[in-house]
């Protein structure tokens, strides 16, 4: 229960009241997680574990994320989710090509965020600062480091009502720092939250929000 | 954090027959041998390999290199654990929710205890009286009596309890919880979590979408003196060590992506630690607790044995049917040992000689020799699907 309660405290996104009010009817992780997400049902939500074992954990690692095609003149890459082996497979798919490279990222919900800190650095290279992270007490700057593997021009973004999270925020590095042209849907300017997913029990987690991020300008 | 304790009384439910015999007689992996007993002073030449699909356990002479009996166990058993001192072998059957206690010198069932469900890991405490086993699906761990065969204590309030470590006197059980980011501590003699250690911080998202697989903490692997925990943080990309005597995290460490869990070397030297997202296998000094190397590895890598007075290192691909070795002087890259079959886990033998990986998929198990780097042996009539290599005095682990 202490330490659910800590990780809730930490997130700006909940509001005093909620909190002290789930301390006070709860006396267990569980119904503490529950009032939460009933209280904000756009913030916090509950996730069931759904116990796979340790083969497929392993297993799912080898999905693949990036699905490469030469459309006409130009590189059509699909990044369907930020997957363990989403760099090595964009890595790979960039290796060779100097065609111009349009990225799809519709049907993308997100996923780990630093992961798609280091897609981002291989595809705009090198920037200092790019993206901010407001916590409730600090500010942070990340930057994204180059990989050498950006030599092709991005021309286009493609996303759609799905997209969203970190996939939203890399189309809005890749318009920031690369000029890429975004297709399908405005770039919608609305927050987008770091969050974390703190285990409630064996059987349930909390996701919760704990900053918000942006892009910093150049 | 609450628990609950069960005294069971569960004892020698099954009379075990003698298993040469019945593995013979069912023509399942017939060795051409009689009867066998084992003894004591002979406990360390056999190699015990748990078969996943045959229901039996795998007994390898390593002076013949050849099977020369079968234990019967439950369901779908994943582990093994040897007591010397009481001369019995206990088996997790992860299907049967239960674990069958051999008598190794009759091999004999000697017991069949019920557990909570779906045990896996097993881990025998210092002394060699107590077992703790983690019943991954149930979010408990069971402690049982190698005395009276029965299970003293049913521990809540884990989250998919993996590997476990017992400190140097058997008083304290640090559990790596697959499920969380998250290191509990058992009160061995009060039966009940007293600690929660938080390895690295929760995982990092920025998803609307639908949960992804998860892998907290798989192990605390201690330092030889038994000083420091090492406990790797999948989701985090990184390596806690942990005080064991304060229960404190001194240091974070960032390895690669998705790091398994950490192997020591016998020397106590290093802790190699797979990992598995990028296929780099970070070794970590236990001197200055910096990485002091990280080498290209291989897909789905699920162990690592030592050998050879402690100069190589041998890390189990699964994914890619092969050994990736590693020079520990120079930390270098070195050979590359391609296998007949799927490589589970394996042990090598505490002389640093041998080393002896279960095939889950040609159900054998090959013999390394550490020293040229070679295949020298696939021994046959191993079982169905071999799932581990497990001997005393070795360096023991499972996936």
């Amino acid at each position: 229960m202490a330490r659910i309660v800590k990780a809730a405290q930490a997130s700006p996104h909940i509001p005093k009241t909620v909190l002290d009010q789930a301390e006070a009817d709860c006396e267990t992780a569980l119904c503490f997680a529950e009032t939460l997400a009933k209280h904000l049902p756009d913030l916090a939500r509950i996730e069931a574990v759904d116990h796979p074992d340790t083969d497929s954990i392993r297993w799912v690692s080898t999905l693949p994320s990036v699905t490469a095609n030469v459309k006409g003149e130009r590189l059509h890459l699909e990044l369907g989710h930020f997957g363990r082996k989403a760099v090595g497979e964009l890595r790979q798919a960039l290796a060779g090509s100097s065609l111009p490279i349009e990225l799809d990222l519709r049907g993308n919900a997100g996923g780990d965020f630093e992961r798609m800190l280091r897609i981002a650095g291989a595809l705009i290279g090198t920037q200092h600062s790019a993206v901010k992270i407001d916590y409730w007490d600090r500010s942070e700057l990340r930057d994204l480091s180059g990989t050498g593997d950006q030599a092709s021009e991005i021309i286009r973004v493609l996303i759609d009502e799905d997209t969203a999270s970190a996939a939203l925020l890399l189309a809005r590095l890749l318009e920031t720092f690369a000029d890429a042209e975004i297709v399908g849907l405005p770039l919608q300017k609305t927050p987008i939250f770091l969050k974390r997913r703190v285990t409630i029990d064996h059987d349930w987690r909390l996701v919760l929000p704990v900053a918000t991020l942006r892009v910093a300008q150049p | 954090m609450s628990s609950s304790f069960k005294l069971k009384s569960t004892t020698a439910l099954v009379a075990g027959g003698l298993v040469l015999g019945l593995a013979a007689s069912a023509g399942a992996h017939d060795t051409g041998a009689s009867h066998h007993h084992i003894t004591a002073e002979d406990l360390a030449h056999y190699i015990f390999v748990p078969n996943r699909a045959s229901a039996d356990v795998a007994i390898i002479d390593t002076r013949l290199d050849e099977v020369v009996a079968h234990a019967p166990v439950g369901q779908v058993p994943h582990q093994v654990a040897i007591s010397e001192d009481h001369m019995k072998m206990v088996t997790s059957n992860t299907a049967d929710d239960t674990i069958t206690i051999t008598d190794l010198t009759t091999l004999t069932t000697a017991g069949t205890v019920e557990l909570g469900h779906e045990p896996e890991h097993i881990e025998i405490s210092p002394g060699g009286d107590v077992v703790a086993i983690g019943n991954i699906g149930a979010g408990t761990v069971s402690l049982v009596s190698l005395e009276s065969d029965s299970e003293l204590a049913r521990i809540d309030g884990l989250y998919e309890p993996h590997n476990m470590t017992f400190n140097g006197d058997g008083s304290l059980l640090y559990v790596g919880n697959l499920g969380a980011n998250v290191v509990s501590v058992i009160d061995v003699a009060k039966a009940e979590v007293i600690e929660e250690i938080e390895v690295g911080a929760p995982q990092s998202l920025a998803s609307d979408g639908t949960p992804e697989t998860y892998q907290g903490v798989i192990n605390v692997t201690a330092t030889i003196d038994g000083r420091f925990g090492f406990a790797a943080y999948g989701e985090g990309d990184g390596m806690a060590v942990i005080d064991l005597d304060n229960l404190e995290t001194i240091k974070t460490l960032e390895l690669g992506d998705l790091p398994w869990r950490a192997y020591a070397t016998n020397d106590g030297r290093y802790m190699i630690t797979p990992n598995n997202g990028d296929e780099t296998v970070s070794i970590v000094s236990t001197a200055s607790l910096e990485e002091v190397a990280r080498l290209p590895g291989a897909a789905d890598m699920t162990g690592v044995n030592t050998g050879m007075f402690e100069t190589t290192a041998f890390v189990i691909s699964r994914g890619e049917n092969k050994l990736v070795t590693f020079d520990l002087q120079t930390l270098q890259p070195a050979d590359e040992i391609q296998l007949p079959g799927t490589p589970e886990t394996g042990v090598s033998t505490p002389d640093g000689k041998k080393l002896y990986v279960a095939l889950s998929s040609t159900d054998e198990v090959a013999v390394i020799d550490m020293e040229s780097r070679q295949l020298i042996k696939r021994i046959s009539g191993v079982g169905d699907e071999p799932w581990g290599a497990h001997m005393t005095g070795a360096m023991n682990y499972c996936h």
